[in-house]
């Protein structure tokens, strides 16, 4: 019944989606469709036609909850990771085609939902990395779920309503929208942490995520509080209006503090990190792939957004020290606690943290908008500004990360499977003799992580470093820090590498049955979805290596979309002179 | 056709590439045999191919072979690969050596097959990669990639200390990539005023074209960060400690590689970075140069006379036999230059060969102790005639390669006028190049004698008991054997057959200091003598 079932979801999902290609196609029709009276909703200031991909995977959510309410059988409970991926699959068809055949011409986007959302170029990009992130965790999570918690199925209606908060912050302009967004990424993030509840570590670090969470939760809402309270409004470019307009207040500082530290500990970065290594090595590993690369991008998202509309006016122009500090301390902590860790999702933990400090120095620059001389543009180079510059490399590193980090998870779910959920770096020593591809592909996600060249993982740290040195000679120290500490984290990247390849193999991998007799070879095996999730994870990031500068153009283009948005790219801030200026602003907050 | 036509240099790079993914689908039964045989057939198609590249339907281009999908303009960075004679020499020496190496695997090595050929066809391309590079780079990618491979050849096939060996290995190239680095991040930020284009800032024609516009002191600074990257990786003193470990661990075919072909990787950096793209700092520094050569090929050599291994001993003087590159490169003309780059091809051909045969005894004794032996010429005459070959050769024996090779380095290290004073330490010295070409011809002496005197205390003597009834050459060794044998021979009869391929671009490089050290009158005085090396050598 199950497969009858789908296979109707399936085409109705394929219908909406070759529909939605043909109304793209056709504009005349899409405009006479949509200006069908039932239809109003779906434009105008409500614009939901372009949530489409949202819409999908809510629907599908729904869909699934309703299944698993009345399917009995545990077999077809489990079918719901089909829905998952399916749904999936649906929205990145759709953020494709929206990013190829209307988000390249119209890079700003158009609002939605009265302004709560911006549909622009850079949303619709991070939206797809967050699709993609979680297709290529639902892929592999099956595997890892299926004996170990006796709830398979409703797992993937948590990590769709995840996912669903994640899209929804990627484009967030609004305080309220972005709250609620963050809440159902949060929330939802919470119960997967602890979905095996039979097991105690998943259950501690469940206890453990919610209680930091909640506190930072709070410690980010009390900010925004502070923040409206200051100037009376919630959208991010009224905000902006309003605080380039008047003097400082005795309140800002405070409200800095407080947000900037909420969204922190959202980044992992270092001194709020301290929860990191506990509840990424507790939670069920997809899950720990999940809250490293899909929730880190959402809040790199949130963090890019906010903070880039706020650039150039001088009452934020701090942040940008306390994101250097903060990026320091998570390269130099991140990094050298790792080299002391012998359970690998420790160090792949700590190894995220290292991850943000790198990130966040893309992030550090967003104030500067003098020219730099990095270029981008498939034809006609275009002159970047030196923010511009920073973040286009941050995003790139964003999607390096996504298949490198999404690949080394998967490699080390493939692992455990063979050998009873071994975690002991030590384990997995000598594993070349029995496993030669996937230590091939592993060797590649670590060595991608560690930066070494030709793959995706070098270009970005490369293009980050060179945009931060581009920046002038006050950021070379900084440069010089974050070479150290990549050199640092070679150590700890290649030892694996070392183990898996030179040493003898270990106890563990000794009992591990060999390829051939895991019916090695047949297509059914090849094509498993962990075996795909790896290949694509291993192909991702060779491409993004080799074919670099199409991407930095693809992500340049993007940023360009994000920042000529912000409030310092669109006019010229002078601050008033005369009382004239400040009674234009609403009465209360004079 | 076209295809290939256009990107044969690609294909040649990345053959062995292709070769290793079709090794993995090569079964491993027979005692690895099926895998013996795909590598060494593997590695015949390469030498093949590369023959094909130079010699045949594909003309060597003076323009560079771009593929813009793989370049990164907003970084500087092009994917360019380019051949001249002297790249294309290194190439051919390298596919041989690596089809000897091949050869050589058969006896020497017994686990791990695939993954020991996979590692072998990574190192040719990376190595291959470096000889053709057009872009400082893609020379930088494949520089580090190298490492890898090299790692794991020697940390899982050496010998008892091989983890420490092939870690001081990789620890000592990347000391020495550090200063890649520093000389590439200062060529980025000085070019801006050189008056680069941005697009392809690190292409060698972009090098050459804006370098000679920095001030001199940033020129000096970029050579020195140059010059310590491939001095460690020659290697020169005080760099030189890793070679002797790495050599000594290893196993035999990767010894071959190893000093045949990586260290060539260390000369041909010196040679088209240091000496070719920034005369000016060469001019200023070359008695320095000139001052290291001497030192490492005397000092060198006397360290190999007091060596109990006979790999060491062969490593050292691999150590001493680069000083001569040295030499001759401080020697800044025409004659110098085609001396480095025929030192270079003929330590490549005769060091593999001395290895090889070390190689050979150590599989029949499991000792490379030189006590341990004697009395050998009776025992294993095959590898006595061989082993006694080689070591002539090393030692300069006219008619072989190496007499032709360091006759040129002398002729124009004497002929130069480089420099007459030194200047240490606050301190001019009146040491000129003549005076110290004829401290380094000690060197030749010490060689001479180390060399005969491992020969002797080797192959001579009386016979040890334990030693009965050794086999002598298997047929892959005699093969390998005889292929380096006439080789050297070859080349040592009619050098020209050789010199013909680098003299003119090699002679090319010597011009911006043609112009300035010497006057006109005697700058094509000496051009007309110094271009035709092969009337020196051929003698």
């Amino acid at each position: 019944m199950t497969n009858n079932i789908l296979y109707a979801v399936l085409a109705v999902l394929l219908a909406a989606a070759v529909g939605q290609i043909y109304l793209i196609v056709n504009p005349e029709q899409l405009q006479a469709f949509l200006n069908l009276p039932a239809l109003r909703f779906l434009t105008g200031e409500l614009n939901l036609l372009l949530l489409a991909p949202e819409i999908i995977i809510a629907l599908v959510l729904l869909y699934s909850i309703l299944h698993l309410a009345i399917t009995k059988s545990e077999e077809e409970r489990e079918g719901v990771w089909m829905f998952a991926g399916v749904g999936c699959l649906s929205a990145l068809l759709c953020l494709f085609l929206h990013m190829g055949l209307i988000g390249l011409q119209n890079p700003a986007g158009e609002s939605v939902m009265y302004g709560m959302f911006q549909n622009d170029l850079f949303s619709v990009m991070i939206r797809m990395f967050l699709v993609l992130g979680t297709l290529l965790i639902v892929g592999y999570s099956r595997l890892y779920l299926k004996n170990r918690s006796e709830l398979p199925g409703e797992f993937y209606t948590v990590i769709l309503t995840a996912l669903l908060g994640g899209m929804l912050m990627s484009g967030a302009r609004n305080l309220i929208m972005l709250f609620v967004a963050l809440e159902t990424l949060g929330i939802s993030s919470y119960i997967m942490v602890g979905y095996l509840r039979g097991n105690v570590r998943s259950a501690e670090a469940g206890l453990k995520y919610l209680v930091y969470g909640g506190m930072a939760t709070a410690i980010l809402l009390f900010g925004f509080s502070l923040l409206y309270g200051i100037t009376g409004q919630t959208d991010y470019s009224a905000i902006a209006h309003h605080l380039a307009l008047r003097d400082s207040h005795p309140l800002i500082p405070i409200m800095s503090v407080l947000i900037l530290g909420g969204f922190a500990f959202k980044l992992s970065a270092a001194p709020f990190h301290m929860w990191t290594p506990d509840v990424y090595e507790g939670a069920p590993t997809p899950v720990t792939a999940f809250l490293s690369v899909v929730s880190k991008i959402a809040g790199f998202s949130v963090v890019i957004r906010f903070l880039s509309t706020f650039a150039g006016i001088t009452t934020f122009s701090v942040w940008f020290n306390v994101l250097v500090v903060l990026s320091l301390l998570s390269m130099v902590i991140g990094n050298v606690v790792a080299l002391t860790q012998t359970n690998v999702k420790r160090l792949l933990a700590y190894s995220t943290i290292a991850h943000a400090g790198y990130l966040l120095l893309g992030l550090a620059l967003i104030g500067n908008t003098q020219l730099s001389s990095v270029h981008i543009g498939p034809e006609g180079y275009t002159q970047l500004t030196v923010a511009q510059a920073g973040l286009s490399s941050l995003v790139y590193y964003l999607v390096a990360y996504l298949f490198m980090n999404v690949g080394a998870f998967a490699a080390v779910i493939y692992f455990g499977n063979l050998t009873n959920g071994s975690e002991d770096i030590a384990d997995y020593a000598g594993l070349v003799q029995k496993r030669p591809a996937l230590t091939l592909i592993f060797s590649m996600m670590l060595l991608s992580l560690a930066g070494i060249p030709i793959t995706a993982g070098f270009y970005g740290k490369f293009f980050l470093f060179q945009a931060v040195a581009n920046a002038g000679g006050q950021y070379i120290w900084l440069v010089m820090v974050a070479l150290v500490t990549s050199t640092i984290s070679l150590y700890y990247y290649l030892n694996v590498i070392r183990l898996m390849v030179i040493a003898e193999p270990s106890s563990v991998v000794e009992k591990m049955p060999s390829e051939t007799e895991t019916a090695g070879g047949s297509i059914q095996w090849m094509f498993s979805p962990t075996n795909l999730v790896l290949m694509f994870c291993l192909y991702g990031t060779l491409f993004m290596g080799l074919f670099a500068q199409r991407f930095i153009d693809l992500s340049g283009v993007s940023v360009q979309s994000l920042t000529n948005n912000s409030y310092l790219y669109s006019q010229s801030i002078t601050k008033p002179q005369t009382p004239n200026a400040l009674s234009q602003l609403p009465a209360h907050t004079r | 056709m076209q295809f290939i036509a256009e990107h044969y240099l690609t294909i040649l790079v990345f053959l062995p590439v292709l070769l290793a993914i079709g090794l993995q689908l090569v079964p491993d039964t027979d005692n690895g045999k099926h895998l013996h045989t795909y590598s060494a057939a593997g590695a015949v198609v390469l030498f093949l191919y590369s023959i094909l590249a130079w010699h045949g339907g594909w003309k060597i281009t003076p323009g560079s072979e771009v593929v813009s999908s793989f370049s990164i303009p907003s970084l500087g960075i092009t994917y360019a690969l380019g051949s001249d004679g002297l790249s294309m020499t290194l190439v051919v020496l390298t596919t041989v050596l690596l089809m000897l190496a091949c050869f050589a695997s058969m006896t020497n090595i017994t686990k791990r097959l695939r993954l020991y050929y996979s590692m072998i066809f990574l190192l040719a391309t990376a190595i291959l990669g470096v000889f053709l590079a057009r872009d400082l780079f893609l020379f930088f990618l494949f520089w580090e990639l190298e490492l890898i491979p090299m790692y794991f050849l020697i940390a899982i096939w050496g010998g008892p200390r091989r983890d420490y060996a092939a870690t001081k290995f990789v620890l000592y190239t990347l000391f020495g990539s550090l200063f890649l680095v520093a000389a590439m991040l200062g060529l980025y930020f000085n070019a801006a005023s050189g008056g680069a284009p941005t697009e392809s800032l690190f292409m060698f024609d972009t090098l050459r074209a804006y370098i000679p516009n920095l001030s001199l002191s940033a020129q000096v600074l970029i050579f020195l960060g140059f010059f310590i990257t491939f001095i460690v990786k020659l290697p020169s003193v005080p760099f030189h400690t890793w070679l002797p470990d790495a050599h000594v661990e290893a196993p035999t075919p990767i010894s071959m590689l190893l000093a045949g072909i990586l260290l060539k990787m260390g000369s041909y950096g010196l040679l088209v970075f240091c000496f070719g793209f920034l005369p000016e700092a060469a001019k200023v520094l070359a008695p320095y140069v000139g001052l290291l050569a001497v030192i490492n090929i005397v000092y060198t050599a006397g360290v190999a006379l007091a060596q109990k291994d006979m790999k060491k001993l062969i490593a050292y003087s691999s150590v001493s036999h680069m000083g001569f590159v040295l030499l001759g490169l401080a020697a800044l003309n025409a004659a110098g230059f085609n001396g480095a780059v025929f030192v270079m091809f003929a330590h490549g051909l005769v060091s593999a060969a001395l290895f090889m045969c070390v190689g050979t005894l150590y599989t029949r004794t499991h000792s490379r102790l030189i006590a341990d032996y004697g009395g050998f010429a009776s025992q294993t005459p095959g590898i006595f005639y061989f082993f006694m070959f080689m070591g002539l050769a090393s030692i300069g024996l006219p008619l072989l390669i190496n007499f032709a090779s360091e006759t040129l380095v002398f002729y124009g290290a004497f002929i130069s006028n480089a420099y007459t004073h030194i200047n240490l330490f606050g301190t001019e010295l009146a040491w000129s190049i003549q005076k110290m070409t004829v401290v380094a011809a000690l060197g030749i002496i010490i060689g001479a004698g180390y060399t005969l005197w491992l020969l002797q205390r080797v192959f001579f003597g009386p016979l040890s008991d334990k030693w009965n009834k050794l086999p002598d050459l298997s047929p892959s060794e005699v093969f390998v054997l005889t292929t380096l044998t006439l080789m050297v021979m070859a080349y040592g009869f009619f050098p020209s057959w050789l010199t013909h391929n680098f003299e003119s671009d090699v002679t090319a490089m010597t011009r911006p200091y043609n112009t300035s050290t010497l006057s006109v009158a005697q700058a094509t005085q000496h051009q007309q003598q110094s271009s035709t090396p092969q009337e020196h050598t051929g003698r």
